[in-house]
């Protein structure tokens, strides 16, 4: 319950139209099926929500709820269980009134913004002048400034623009006693294009191991990397999905690469993405993608024992697609040759999309960030992921590891059957990083996939531990924490220091970012539990 | 059904936020992606289409109480359908519109209506009308232009001029000229005069559903002694209505539904009315929510899993009404017609509907000045529409505020290009 006193200062400061505690209205934002571990779905209702319009309503909300002993957790287009608070008696700051793209810096090449400038929002701007923006897999429904400071956020165009918070340089940022700290050229008045200065270089310290999910106060503007886009500064296809119709711009394309087995996939991707090639370069299988879009068809029992179509599913297991964007028909021309040479010297075979109509709306939905996990049709997705520096280790933790526990959850009825066989696959940064994920897609509706998609998260981190992976599954953030913390230099007591002298009253959500929680082991086997045990030993003890 | 019968369809929202803006792939620019009015004004998630089915669903669980705060969250809304469209591009196993019309009968069946709207249902209980105008007086927009009377003739064609039109003189010009283009080409018009009631539509809509099903049956009596194949009408609202919430009912009219602008398409296109004149313009076209994605034929209920449901009984707001106004207008010589960025099945709401002109007149206005910015965007002279509604939205809008934008309802440009002028003039059409 939010006090009375707090509820009235809160009041003054941003009008009466900004703050709520109407029960009802307050469950609209514990209503979190994606990215949960919660097999209830509901996560703990705030005593209020706060609708700040600048960083000065922000820095009023902060000190407020400081001055009454209340946290606070902020939150943008809110999709996912880490949006949520993370405990009862917090504060939802939702910062969807501050929504602005502040400024294009075309030579310097960045987009200044504030939270809840929606990712799709930006690119439609920034690809006007001739510039994209980094999206993650979320899809063009997400916040920018939220994935860049706070979060997690990586996907299919990793290769050409690498990950969020490799795209974030100068940051506004209300620390969690309310004092605004301005880090990079921003602090010292030399604008935005610089994260780690001249000025306090803290990106370290603000996003931690990865991201501090609302742990660490709010971030309030931020200036993001922009990239070339080749493209015509007008996007607007024809249809919304599969109906996707506009032609590819010129010195595009859209490929699709099939091979063998996992190890000619692995060596001719690699060499590719050393070439620096692909705009967008990523794998995904047909089944994993087409549940997305297709669940019904996914749920149909004559498809799903189709042996036939198991065998065409398996065909395509090995696959890669590249977006081509050249800036000419040279350029284009050489990158062309790059992949079919690697493809056809690793016994590939590769596929003109547009040749197979399915070019355009590929192109277009990955594009403009319109295909996305965010939306499935069948519930909701979970994902479990391994990052690793090298291309081939990701294919011997997927092949071996992720795919049997997916196909494991299917069998189970936890997830749906989506003819596992291949999950979601790419590069960052021309190729240094290889980045995996297992897609579930489930009902959250259903008890029994929600309770099940919760144990899988335990085979998933067994998993990655076995494979020394990094690993991830945000709900799941205390746990991993504490679990991982020993094997990885002991960042979660360097979190904690940190949260310690940034947030000497804790008031800042700290769930996702300091609190921390014992790795819960009770869904494995006795003989599962036995070898974890002694897995994780072994591992902290080689850390030591 | 009752609101709890929705608590499975309700419990599916992933909370992606799709119901906020334009479909991705349609995004042109920042300024005019967002696409749910009362999310974009009210800001809090519960104004979303996705939030009000977690409320519903904390509602139906006993997690909350439905609380005047509640009720004003669910009547803060003009029921445009912008987010059911938006969330079925990926999302097609529940009806965000259908819950929404489902919570608002719970708000009734609760006791939690606003004054206003029990204004509107009183009028409609006295007069026939939710303006509260004389019954008496229904008629006297069609004075002097040869009407047959379907109460003692036969007519080929039922005119149904709805409330709006019937009363507002502003727009009395609209359902006149269209009129006088339905018998310039050679249309057996017949209506009901003072005998025409409302179709009930919009109470439907503010959750009293027992009071609309009277009407309907009205509606139905009427189209029976009139003895016609078609019932043409100019109102948007009521062309909805009678396409999706009367088959709903279990009404459904025993005629060809057409709105003003599928007939005088379907006639230009046979040549039965000629556009002659030049119409040197430049225009944007606004499409009216109840004649674009919320005018979808009835498609019959699904039992089961509504993820199975087929694709032809999902209502995707894409068989909407939104080729034959541009037909028109596009066969408007001189007449140049300019887009604005929210169009069609993803249009932008006037801001009249679902009982906010009444209850919550600044947030109309507020809408109908988002849409009106926007068509200034294009460059355009003038607005066009075609509903009575949305002009009287618009129409309110731009006296408030002194922006220079002509509005037009499509048949004032079609009289115009059909050479059809004034008060009876002859025509020189076909």
């Amino acid at each position: 319950m939010l006090p009375e006193e707090a509820y009235k200062e809160l009041q003054d400061a941003l009008g009466p139209e900004n703050i709520s505690d109407e029960p009802a209205l307050l469950d609209a934002y514990a209503w979190q099926p994606a990215f949960s571990i919660n097999p209830d779905v509901w996560t703990p209702r705030p005593i209020a929500v706060a609708l700040p319009g600048s960083t000065e309503d922000v820095v009023a909300i902060v000190r407020i709820c400081n001055k009454h002993g209340l946290k606070y957790k902020a939150m943008c287009l809110g999709w996912g269980a880490h949006a949520a608070p993370g405990c009862e008696g917090v504060v939802q700051i939702d910062l969807r009134r501050m929504d602005r793209i502040l400024e294009i810096d075309e030579k310097n090449m960045y987009v200044v913004v504030e939270p809840f400038a929606v990712a799709g929002q930006i690119n439609a701007e920034a690809k006007k002048l001739g510039f994209s923006t980094h999206m993650i897999s979320a899809g063009a429904s997400h916040s920018p400034l939220a994935s860049s400071t706070s979060g997690w956020g990586c996907c299919w165009d990793g290769v050409s623009m690498s990950w969020s918070s490799r795209n974030v340089m100068g940051v506004e940022w209300v620390l969690p006693t309310g004092d605004v700290l301005r880090l990079g050229s921003l602090d010292s008045g030399l604008g935005w294009f610089s994260g780690d200065g001249p000025g306090p270089s803290l990106r370290g310290i603000m996003r931690g191991r990865g991201g501090a999910f609302g742990g660490l106060g709010v971030f309030t503007r931020c200036a993001l990397k922009l990239y070339h886009w080749p493209g015509p500064t007008e996007n607007v296809p024809d249809g919304l999905l599969w109906d996707t119709h506009k032609e590819l711009p010129e010195n595009s394309r859209a490929y699709i690469a099939l091979f063998g087995d996992e190890r000619a996939l692995a060596d001719a991707t690699q060499e590719v993405a050393n070439e620096g090639i692909g705009y967008h370069s990523f794998g995904v299988g047909l089944g994993n993608f087409l549940s997305g879009i297709w669940p019904h068809l996914m749920r149909n029992e004559a498809f799903r024992k189709a042996e036939w179509l198991r065998k065409i599913v398996d065909v395509m297991q090995f696959n890669w697609m590249w977006l081509l964007c050249a800036n000419s028909p040279g350029e284009l021309e050489f990158q062309e040759m790059v992949i079919r040479k690697e493809v056809a010297e690793h016994g590939g075979v590769l596929i003109d999309m547009e040749q197979i109509g399915l070019g355009q709306p590929l192109f277009w939905g990955w594009v403009l960030g319109s295909f996305m996990g965010v939306a499935t049709r069948c519930g909701v997705i979970g994902t479990m992921w391994g990052q690793d520096e090298v291309q081939h280790a990701m294919m011997e933790e997927r092949v071996h590891g992720g795919e049997p526990i997916k196909a494991s959850g299917v069998e189970r009825g936890f997830v749906e059957n989506d003819l596992p066989g291949s999950g979601f696959h790419f590069f960052l940064e021309e190729g240094i990083v290889s980045h995996y994920e297992e897609v579930l897609w489930y009902d959250h509706r259903d008890r029994k996939a929600t309770q099940g998609v919760r144990d899988m998260v335990a085979e998933y981190t067994m998993m990655n531990i076995d494979y020394c992976m990094e690993s991830g599954f945000v709900a799941g953030e205390p746990e991993l924490r504490t679990l991982y913390g020993p094997m990885e230099h002991n960042f979660h007591e360097w979190q904690k220091k940190i949260k310690g002298v940034l947030d000497p009253g804790d008031s800042s959500d700290p769930t996702l970012y300091s609190t921390e929680q014992e790795f819960d082991l009770s869904s494995l086997s006795p003989a599962e539990q036995a070898r974890a045990r002694r897995l994780i030993e072994e591992k902290r003890s080689g850390n030591r | 059904m009752a609101l709890s019968d929705y608590a499975r369809d309700m419990a599916g929202c992933s909370r992606n936020s799709y119901c906020k803006f334009v479909p991705w792939n349609k995004a042109k620019s920042w300024r005019f992606s967002n696409l749910c009015p009362s999310i974009t004004r009210f800001n809090f998630h519960a104004y979303s289409g996705g939030g009000r089915l977690n409320m519903g669903l904390s509602l139906v669980q006993g997690r909350s109480e439905l609380t005047d705060g509640v009720a004003e969250i669910i009547y803060r809304c003009q029921l445009c359908g912008a987010c059911d469209m938006a969330c079925k591009v990926f999302k097609d196993d529940f009806d965000i519109t259908d819950i929404l019309l489902e919570m608002r009968t719970h708000c009734v069946e609760q006791g939690q209506f606003n004054p206003e709207h029990m204004f509107m249902l009183d009028n409609l209980k006295k007069e026939g009308n939710v303006l509260g105008e004389p019954k008496a007086e229904r008629g006297d927009w069609a004075e002097g232009l040869g009407l047959k009377d379907i109460n003692t003739e036969k007519a080929d064609v039922l005119f149904h001029a709805g409330c709006r039109y019937a009363y507002d003189k502003d727009l009395w010009g609209v359902v006149r000229g269209a009129v006088r283009l339905m018998q310039a080409a050679g249309a057996d018009v017949g209506t009901a005069g003072n005998a025409e009631a409302c179709c009930g539509g919009r109470i439907y809509e503010l959750g009293f559903r027992g009071e609309a099903m009277n009407y309907a049956d009205d509606m139905l009596s009427r189209i029976d002694a009139s003895g016609a194949s078609t019932l043409v009408t100019c109102c948007s609202d009521g062309y909805a209505h009678l396409r999706y919430l009367y088959p709903r009912m279990g009404k459904t009219p025993p005629v060809e539904v057409l709105h003003i602008t599928e007939f005088l398409s379907r006639k230009i296109a046979e040549g039965r009315l000629r556009m002659r004149n030049e119409v040197p313009m430049v225009v944007t076209y606004h499409d009216p929510c109840h004649l674009g994605r919320m005018s979808e034929s009835y498609r019959g209920e699904w039992e089961g899993d509504k993820l199975d449901r087929p694709m032809a009984m999902k209502r995707t707001g894409k068989q909407g009404c939104y080729e034959p106004p541009r037909e028109i207008l596009g066969s408007i010589p001189g007449l140049r017609l300019v887009e604005m960025e929210r169009i069609r099945e993803y249009a932008w709401c006037c801001g009249a509907g679902g009982g906010v002109l009444e209850a919550y007149p600044d947030f109309s206005s507020w809408t109908a000045m988002e849409r009106l910015e926007e068509a200034q965007s294009t460059g355009a002279e003038a607005l066009v529409t075609a509903c009575p509604w949305c002009e009287r939205s618009f129409k309110d809008a731009l006296s408030t505020n002194g922006t220079r934008l002509e509005l037009y309802d499509l048949t004032e440009l079609v009289l115009q290009a059909a050479g059809i002028q004034g008060e009876g003039g002859d025509s020189d059409a076909a």
